[in-house]
């Protein structure tokens, strides 16, 4: 029997055999190759080389299930220096259909167990589980950024999330603005981390507990959506609860939306107008866990008969495969496009193609000059296309922006979607 | 369980770092570990043989990679060079290699004006094309696929449909540099007196005769560094647009310039007789049959969704083959929209009067022009090779095409996938002059057949057993690729390539160290047909490649066994036969 998203590694021995190495899970999608610079959807690859990559890490994955190989000096590196974006399992979708995704995430789930994480990420751990969120702030300023609009009970609940309460806090000021102008929100009542460094660094079990008082919390609002202006907040209520208990996004029981989604049908539909003018050529950054990683999660279970194929268990529907491509990109586009003066442009490398901003999965922890080769090669894809401005949708991403504008010849604004909604309003 | 990996000496290592430095070297397991193929579903017979290396080496220009070969002479280290590591004979067969990946030597260089584009050996195809395209230039993407690195792939097969029109894709290597297995480097053509590698030949014999065979090379004669290529004028105004994402992703005709065509012909001599006279007439980009299971691939998608249509449709399939097969014909306005317009004025003629009735295709490019989908090839059943892949003449493709169909249909069906009467794919070369025959099988390896453990080994003995036939119906060819497995290289077959061959490597390769092979294609043989030998007194083809198994002894000297050149899981198996 199988079972879909479990986090052992015994169970994706099928998707490691079968990797034949096609290195779609390195390239770009051949189609949208744009050139020789931006060849690579892989970061870990592009910094490091060898064999850090999915196919690389597959093997590796197999060779610990099957017992052929003992620690050795970087294996810990070759597993954690990754950003776990995503942009391999799509590659790898486009030709053969193996969940390379989940076999990372089990296969850094089992180098956790045997005591093989990097030691910079348990600060980040203990931050979470101690102090509920992940720079180890006071859990008492997490609403410092001054909720003024919102209500004690709404049918929507906001969720800013650890970025937009401590770090940046604009984003969560902005979306006040933006829910307020709709119809009004409520914040969940003794918010905490949603748990996804824990989720992204291996660490399921406390992953586990984190879900656990969130859901019991949002259960209690009684409110009918969950809306974040989170990438990160966003897919792990989207994707990871849902999965870690083994149901359909479409059965926890409120719907998750990130805020774009909530603003794009509502600008459409003239009850939010932007009209502020805002004269910038912007590029789009999807946000890896915005976009590609943020497909519904559908629970699975059957066999793999002849042929390979999945058959489903009696009763139940087809395996519906994530290939990335069904994530959130229109509606930020439909907004930016609608706000008046704005022109968009697409990055080299976008949808379910987008390069990572590197700021994810404990890699500006434990490995700094990744995350920093990672935003540098963003960058200067944005400098590529004459971009005069970079937005994009996760508190993290443009935290990541930031820091690599900083040293930097070529300057330029980043905004979140949400400050650029609030400038229009 | 003993691990797998052996251990370059600390000695060599280190010769190694201080050339390229110690972030481009490792001899750790958990990397090298993944630097075979993978997936146990590749070429075969090649994969079995796969050892992970002792260390990975990772060049950053020529001037690297020739202390890096003169390093493995002096330590008589052998090494495997790596390009996009898409072959599968990219992955060393002795156990303590080096790998020399040159994925970092990415480099793109063009002369405009000459139509030329010099590339290093990590560059793959869909960059050059795309940067092509911006130039006004073009080039064809392989079957091997847009993964596949450019040189790597000049140097092999670079078969394609565009081959119909284009030529033979070696044909068009210019200037090359090039690193033999002694560490020294030589320039030909134009390279080889001045910097500008704009031509092919220069002073001196043109050597790059040693380069364009098949059965050899994939590394055996060293490292090509630098390659000059010759493009194409772009036949468009403005680039083809990428539409669609995933798995339907593709580029987007322009209707006046460029445009597929799927005919239904009546008949095998209608077939024949339309891919001669298409090409007698000189128009066409490209002309093909193609397996239908392909067009069934192309149209699903998920591996269910393929299986949902393919089996039930058995019956029609098989009673359209008694009827009818499908010709694929692609044309371009080259000079300009007029030039479609002539070209299909002519078709149609040529359709008109042998029958062919035109169907519905898209118009677009998932294949051949920016992308080509042959990771796809392991999609329907997991389990993937081509038996056999030749450019010979249009009667030898057709022919060899009902052999293969008989003896995969009588003895291995099943397990192999049932193909409904398939005869394998055939596409004209050279305007007609040639034509590339390949015959395709698929298979589940997780599937267990009998006695077999795995479905692999069915496809295995299929392999030799095809090959088998082409002695009994005196269908062997001097594209010796495809039929190495049976050395059909020596005297009784005419001249005997593999003697040829081993003259050239003693040259170049004294010490056997680039890329040896190990020599499993005598343990099939022994294996499935021990008469075979005695009957056309064969030769092994390690005894004709390496005139008295070198590395044999090679291996014996340092204390390992026969044995040892295999991974040890593949001991563990249960069906020992072949050992």
């Amino acid at each position: 029997m199988i079972v879909s998203g479990t986090f052992e590694l015994k169970d994706y021995i099928y998707e490691m055999r079968r990797c034949m190495r096609c290195a779609s899970c390195k390239w770009l999608d051949h189609i949208y190759m744009p050139d020789n610079r931006f060849v690579y959807r892989c970061p870990s690859y592009a910094k490091y080389y060898f064999s850090k990559v999915a196919y690389g890490r597959l093997k590796l994955g197999l060779a610990l299930v099957e017992d052929r190989l003992e620690d050795t000096p970087g294996m810990r590196d070759m597993v954690f220096q990754c950003l776990m974006c995503g942009a391999c399992d799509s590659g790898c979708k486009r030709n053969l259909d193996l969940e390379v995704m989940n076999s990372l995430e089990a296969l850094r789930g089992h180098l956790v167990q045997q005591g093989k994480a990097p030691e910079a990420h348990q600060a980040l751990v203990d931050n979470v589980v101690k102090k509920h969120n992940k720079f180890g702030a006071a859990h008492n300023q997490r609403t410092k950024w001054n909720p003024a609009q919102a209500k004690d009970k709404s049918d929507t609940v906001y969720f800013a999330g650890c970025g937009a309460s401590y770090k940046e806090q604009g984003i969560a000021q902005a979306s006040d603005k933006i829910l307020g102008a709709l119809d009004g929100y409520m914040l969940l009542p003794g918010e905490q981390c949603c748990g996804h460094p824990l989720f992204a660094l291996g660490r399921y079990d406390e992953f586990r507990k984190q879900m656990d008082i969130n859901l019991a919390a949002m259960k209690k609002t009684g409110a009918k959506r969950l809306v974040t202006a989170c990438a990160e907040c966003y897919k792990t209520w989207k994707v990871d609860y849902p999965r870690l208990l083994k149901i359909n996004t479409s059965d926890l029981g409120f719907e998750v939306l990130h805020i774009s989604e909530l603003v794009a049908p509502a600008v459409a539909e003239g009850r939010l107008e932007l009209k502020n003018r805002l004269d910038l050529k912007v590029a789009w950054h999807d946000p890896c866990n915005l976009g590609r990683m943020s497909e519904p999660y559908n629970h699975w279970e059957g066999t793999r008969g002849k042929w390979g194929c999945l058959e489903p268990a009696e009763g139940k529907p087809a395996k519906q495969f994530n290939r990335g491509t069904a994530g959130v990109y229109d509606a930020p586009r439909d907004i930016l496009a609608a706000i008046p003066g704005v022109e968009m442009v697409e990055l080299k490398r976008h949808h379910e193609f987008s390069w990572c901003c590197g700021g994810h999965a404990g890699v500006p922890e434990a490995y700094p000059e990744l995350a920093k080769d990672t935003v540098a090669d963003r960058l200067e894809e944005v400098k590529a296309v004459g971009a005069e401005a970079l937005a994009s949708a996760c508190p993290y991403c443009k935290e990541q922006f930031k820091a690599g504008l900083t040293d930097r010849d070529h300057q330029v604004p980043v905004y979140d979607i949400t400050e650029l909604i609030a400038l229009s309003l | 369980m003993p691990k797998v990996t052996e251990k370059v000496s600390r000695a060599a290592i280190n010769a190694l770092v201080n050339i390229v430095g110690p972030e481009w070297v490792t001899d750790d397991a958990a990397i090298t570990e993944s630097y075979v193929k993978g997936g146990e579903i590749h070429d075969c017979i090649y994969q079995r043989g796969q050892q992970p290396p002792g260390v990975v080496v990772m060049p950053k220009n020529t001037d690297e990679v020739q202390r890096i070969v003169k390093v493995c002479f002096r330590y008589h280290l052998p090494y495997t060079p790596i390009g996009a590591f898409w072959g599968v004979h990219c992955g060393g067969k002795v156990p303590f290699h080096v790998s020399i990946d040159l994925s970092r030597m990415r480099g793109l260089d063009w002369d405009e004006r000459q139509m030329v584009a010099i590339v290093e050996p990590g560059l793959i195809h869909s960059p050059l094309q795309a940067e092509a395209q911006e130039r006004g230039l073009y080039t064809m993407t392989p079957g091997g696929g847009s993964q596949a690195a450019v040189i790597g792939n000049m140097l092999t097969c670079n078969y394609s449909p565009l081959n119909y029109r284009l030529g033979l894709a070696t044909r068009r290597i210019l200037g090359v540099e090039w690193v033999l297995p002694d560490g020294e480097v030589i320039r030909l053509g134009s390279l080889s007196n001045s910097d500008d590698p704009f031509w092919g030949e220069g002073p001196g014999p043109d050597l790059r005769g040693l380069l364009r065979g098949y059965l050899g090379w994939w590394g055996k004669v060293g490292i090509i560094t630098k390659m000059a290529i010759k493009m194409h004028p772009l036949f468009l105004p403005e680039r083809m647009k990428p539409v669609e994402r995933g798995m339907l992703s593709t580029l987007e005709f322009p209707d006046n310039r460029i445009k597929w065509y799927n005919f239904r012909i009546p008949s095998e001599e209608a077939m024949r007789k339309a891919m001669r006279e298409i090409s007698r007439c000189e128009i066409g980009a490209a002309v093909m049959r193609v397996p239908t299971i392909w067009r069934y691939r192309g149209k699903s998608t998920s591996r269910e969704d393929f299986w949902d249509k393919w089996g039930p449709d058995e019956k029609k399939i098989r009673a359209s083959r008694s009827t009818s097969s499908i010709l694929r014909v692609l044309l371009i306005g080259y000079t300009g929209p007029q030039q479609l317009e002539y070209e299909e004025g002519i078709l149609m003629q040529i359709m008109d009067e042998l029958g062919g009735e035109l169907g519905r295709t898209k118009q677009s490019d998932q294949s051949w022009i920016k992308n080509a989908d042959s990771a796809g090839m392991w999609w329907p059943a997991g389990g993937y090779v081509s038996v056999e892949f030749v450019v010979e003449t249009l009667e030898h493709s057709f022919a060899r095409g009902k052999t293969l169909l008989k003896e995969k249909e009588s003895k291995f069906t099943p397990p192999l996938v049932d193909e409904y009467g398939e005869e394998g794919w055939i596409q004209m070369t050279d305007m007609g002059h040639t034509s590339y025959f390949e015959f395709l099988i698929q298979w589940d390896p997780e599937n267990p057949l009998g006695k077999y453990k795995s479905g692999e080994y069915k496809a295995w003995e299929h392999w030799v057993a095809s090959q088998r036939t082409a002695i009994d119906n005196g269908q062997y060819t001097a594209n010796i690729g495809s039929l190495s497995v049976m050395g059909l290289t020596g005297p009784a077959f005419g001249p005997n390539y593999g003697e040829i061959y081993d003259k050239v490597r003693q040259a170049v390769d004294p010490k056997d160290i680039s890329n040896p092979p190990l020599d499993l294609h005598d343990r099939v043989i022994e294996e499935f047909a021990p008469k075979w030998m005695e009957e056309y007194d064969f030769k092994p083809w390690t005894e004709l490649m390496h005139g008295g198994k070198e590395w044999w002894k090679v291996l014996t000297s340092r204390g390992y066994k026969w044995k040892d050149c295999l991974p040890e899981w593949y001991w563990d198996r249960d069906d020992k036969e072949i050992g």
